[in-house]
């Protein structure tokens, strides 16, 4: 019986892929694995393996024509097989008995029909196609394979030397040159990803319309660390664990209840003011950083923003994050705490105006009432945009975010 | 009121027949209910029917091998009916087995859903019978979990029951889990002559055992035309024409399987029909099963649990044990379930077979241990029967020699690990080996010489190749 060779689905934003090549002709052997034709989709250029043995009995599309996911593309079955449609479906009546060799006989190469091994296709999701996990399974347009051949040149070579995948003309013919040009490099190159550009334009671009200062406060955390533990100990059982950056969102929403300027956005005629606090978090992932928004902090309670930022969390980290996960933030926070950083200054999220950078708590001696005592301190620097927020506001606001984290106590008012 | 017992077990799995017995054994007037067939999932669709098929796949498999090698000419023909049949007919035979023991009890058996509403009171559905008794063992066991995976409805993938009831071999299966029993099934239509491919979601298979093992088995299956992904999430399964089409996720990379049908073995959940636990106030843990203490006492009053319907190991002697605890302190004893050298066994093609700690156990209890592998190449008993594949692995406690986990991978591993559970349960100590004999040539000897093999003493092992890579 013939196996049915299936157009994987291969995009993203589109069902249909084209046809580029086919690697075998009617009549050819078909090993399993072997490539049967290549295609293209909206993202990638993939070749289709055979998960099927025997011979190519018929081709149902050619190069150059578009087919759905899921179509059958060809049949791959022993020679003189009869084709007809519904072919998987319409089976004969077993025999009782089989051979006990069949498996043998099925798993030699080429020896039987009719056996549909599974069929594995892979489609790169990442948007870094540089991360692709298939260093071996190059993705190359037919031109720059064509060129790569021609020339002699590994397409694994030149992977490796940058280029995202799939490899084009271009890369080829950039490569070709640098290697007449560039005997012994000292540098190598990493191919941007879609994040980095991403973050690339939107940093340049904010610190380019928003004239940033920056506001440093030290601050006494040790009634808010009392106060993570304490809720810390009474959320056990809900399997939430408060962090400090929760703690810090709610203490800071607290201080623009007095300070709303702070949650804004610029523009030429207007400024605009947003009644919540939406919240982003400026989270690392492998090749970048993702900002997932907390809604409605000012309406939250800190286990509810303890809730919502695991959440948003590990979807970043499994790379689950949806675009809407991520949008509409007013202001931004960012923490490098873990990291033993004294203090540090970020770059406003625009189109918000203000970001705070939170450091490590560390122990230090601080003086009260002329006496030497230990504290656990924290730096936060806020970043304000002064198109919106002058330097009296910006200090008063930061004020109150030191009072609220300092007295949290305050924050049932 | 239908009758008043002593005890009531609900459930004729392994853990309800065995304690509805014991509770007999021991003087007590006791009913038993059961809503399908006696013997539960253990003697019906599980423990047995599985080894059943598994037993001729390694008939079929060394078949195989001999006639490669030449020694038969012909491989022959195979009915896979057949094997249905006898499937069957082991299972009644096991079946009514035990309902004659039950009967030889005087156990009242009684047909029928029960619902437990009341302490002490049991209802069946439908009839509206009461029975009363002092005391109640439930043991209702477990039904496979269909996975939240989208696409993945009944129709579209089966269960390990429906699994071992195939009419008919398919070519491909794509198995979604890589535990116990997706491993044995793997094992069973891969030598039938499947192309079957695991997808796990952890980093390996059968993950909670020790990695060698694991890597040993992992390494043999793959051998054996298994195709195996790791650390790969389903998220899909769809119809393709014929067949199914599985999406995963692994590394960032969206990857399909082809297969014809898709088996899900993703864990089993606790069966609480009929068990009305917030009314009584049985407490649940975490995954949702009955929550219960050493004495296998849940927290209400006179109500026991035993089986898979307490989590825990999910084992058939698991089962068998609590059961035997919960029985005899339904009869006035004080006794304490030791589940602690629960003997883990693969019936795949080779077996696994495990007793006491892993290494990474071992590690994280801060234990001082040595360790040892032992082949089966070394061992003249699996060279005549053309099994060299395959190891032993010991772990000792380094300052006192008591052995600490014995892992087999290879042939009849299931059966070795007996003895060395017997060690583990009396505290056995390296030295302890010295001098008992073994009968030779047999792999019963792979425990000895492993053993020996932790101190440098193994015989038939060059010297300094205590491989404990
Ligand atoms: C495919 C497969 C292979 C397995 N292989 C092995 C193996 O090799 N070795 C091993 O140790 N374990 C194995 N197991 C696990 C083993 O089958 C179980 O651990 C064992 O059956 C548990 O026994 P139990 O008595 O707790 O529950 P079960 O065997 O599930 O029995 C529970 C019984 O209770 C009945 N019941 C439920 N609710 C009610 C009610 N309200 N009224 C009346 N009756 C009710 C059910 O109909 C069922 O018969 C396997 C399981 C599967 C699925």
């Amino acid at each position: 019986m013939a196996t049915k060779i299936i157009m994987p689905s291969g995009g993203q934003t589109t069902n249909e892929s084209l046809i580029v090549k086919w690697h075998k002709k009617v009549g050819d052997e078909v090993k399993r694995g072997d490539v049967l034709f290549e295609i293209e989709t909206d993202k990638a250029a993939l070749e289709v393996e055979s998960y099927a043995e025997g011979y190519l009995l018929a081709v149902k599309y050619n190069e150059g024509e578009y087919v759905s996911a899921g179509e059958v593309v060809a049949y791959v079955g022993a020679l003189g097989e009869k084709l007809e449609d519904g072919l998987t479906g319409a089976e004969a009546e077993e025999d009782e008995y089989q051979p006990i060799m069949k498996k043998e006989d099925a798993t030699h190469i080429g020896k039987t029909s009719g056996v549909s091994g599974p069929a594995v296709t892979s489609e790169n999701t990442s948007e870094n196609t540089s991360e692709n996990n298939y260093p071996s399974k190059i993705l190359a347009s037919p031109a720059a394979r064509y060129l790569a051949r021609k020339n002699n040149i590994s397409l694994e070579d030149v992977a490796k030397n940058s280029p995202a995948q799939p490899i084009k003309r271009i890369d080829i013919e950039n490569y070709i040159k640098g290697r007449k040009e560039q005997p012994v490099e000292e540098f190598y190159f990493i191919d941007t990803s879609n994040m980095r550009r991403v973050i690339a334009r939107r940093m340049a671009e904010s610190v380019s319309v928003a004239p940033h200062f920056t506001v440093t406060m030290e601050i006494d955390m040790t009634e808010a660390i009392k106060l993570r533990q304490i809720l810390n100990e009474d959320l056990k059982n809900q399997n939430i664990k408060v962090s400090y950056n929760d703690i810090i969102m709610k203490c800071v929403s607290k201080a623009i209840e007095e300070h709303p300027i702070i949650n804004s956005t610029y523009f030429e005629d207007r400024i605009k003011v947003y009644k919540n606090v939406n919240f982003g978090l400026a989270v690392a992932i492998k090749g970048g950083l993702v900002v997932p928004v907390v809604r409605e902090v000012n309406k939250k309670s800190i286990s509810g923003i303890a809730r919502k930022n695991a959440e948003n969390i590990n979807k970043a980290r499994d790379g689950k994050l949806q675009p809407s996960d991520m949008s509409g933030g007013t202001i931004t926070l960012s923490n490098l705490g873990m990291y033993g950083v004294d203090s540090f200054t970020a770059i406003i999220n625009q189109p918000e105006s203000c970001i705070l950078a939170a450091a490590s708590i560390v122990e230090k001696p601080v003086i009260v009432g002329g006496e030497i005592v230990v504290k656990p301190m924290m730096n936060i620097t806020a970043s304000f945009d002064h198109r919106v927020i002058d330097g009296a506001e910006g200090a008063a606001f930061m004020k109150d975010v030191k009072k609220y984290l300092e007295k949290p106590q305050l924050l049932l008012m | 009121m239908a009758g008043k017992y002593d005890v009531a077990v609900i459930g004729g799995g392994p853990g309800g027949y065995s304690a509805a017995i014991r509770a007999a054994q021991l003087g007590g007037r006791v009913v038993l209910f059961e809503k399908e067939n006696i013997g539960g999932t253990c003697l019906n669709v599980g423990c047995i029917p599985t080894k059943c098929l598994l037993e001729k796949a390694a008939l079929i498999d060394k078949i195989r091998k001999n006639t490669e090698n030449g020694m038969l000419k012909d491989a022959g023909l195979f009915s896979w009916k057949k094997i249905q049949e006898q499937k069957a007919s082991v299972v009644k035979k096991l079946t009514s087995g035990v309902e004659g023991i039950l009967r030889s009890y005087s156990i009242d058996t009684v047909k029928g859903k029960a619902l437990l509403r009341e302490p002490r009171t049991v209802e069946i559905e439908g009839t509206g019978e009461k029975y009363e008794a002092d005391k109640i063992i439930i043991a209702t066991g477990s039904k496979a979990l269909i996975p939240k995976i989208k696409g993945a409805e009944k129709g579209n993938v089966i269960d390990s029951t429906e699994a071992l009831g195939l009419k008919k071999i398919p070519i491909s299966m794509a198995i979604i889990g890589g535990g116990v029993i997706g491993v044995e099934f793997a094992s069973i239509y891969s030598t039938f002559g499947t192309n079957v491919t695991i997808i796990e979601m952890l980093p390996s298979i059968v993950a909670t055992e020790d990695r060698d093992v694991v890597k040993g088995l992992t390494r043999e299956l793959e051998k054996r035309n298994i195709r195996i992904v790791t650390g790969a999430r389903v998220e899909e399964i769809k119809e393709g024409s014929g067949t199914k089409i599985v999406k995963y996720s692994k590394d960032n990379t969206i990857s399909h399987i082809e297969a014809e049908c898709v088996m899900a073995a993703v864990g089993r959940a606790p069966n609480l029909e009929g068990i009305d636990v917030e009314k009584l106030g049985i407490e649940m843990d975490s995954k949702m099963n009955i929550k219960v203490n050493s004495m296998m006492e849940t927290t209400a009053k006179g109500i026991f649990a035993v089986g898979d319907v307490t989590g825990g190991y999910q084992l058939a002697h698991s089962a068998y044990a609590e059961a035997e605890v919960a029985a005899e302190n339904c009869m006035g004893g004080k006794l304490e379930a030791n589940l602690e050298t629960m003997p883990r066994c693969i019936y795949s093609l080779p077996q696994l077979a495990a007793v006491g700690l892993t290494e990474d156990n071992a590690k994280e209890k801060g234990i001082e241990f040595e360790k040892s592998i032992f082949p089966y190449a070394a061992n003249g008993k699996a060279l005549a029967a053309d099994e060299p594949g395959g190891f032993v692995k010991v772990i000792c406690e380094k300052y006192s020699g008591k052995l600490l986990g014995v892992h087999i991978v290879g042939s009849y591993a299931t059966e070795l690990i007996s003895s060395a559970t017997v060690a583990i349960n009396m505290g056995a100590a390296a030295e302890d080996f010295y001098r008992m004999i073994f009968p030779h040539p047999t792999l019963s000897e792979l425990i000895k010489e492993s053993v020996l093999s932790v101190k440098n003493l193994a015989i038939h092992i060059p010297k300094g190749q205590r491989t404990d890579k």
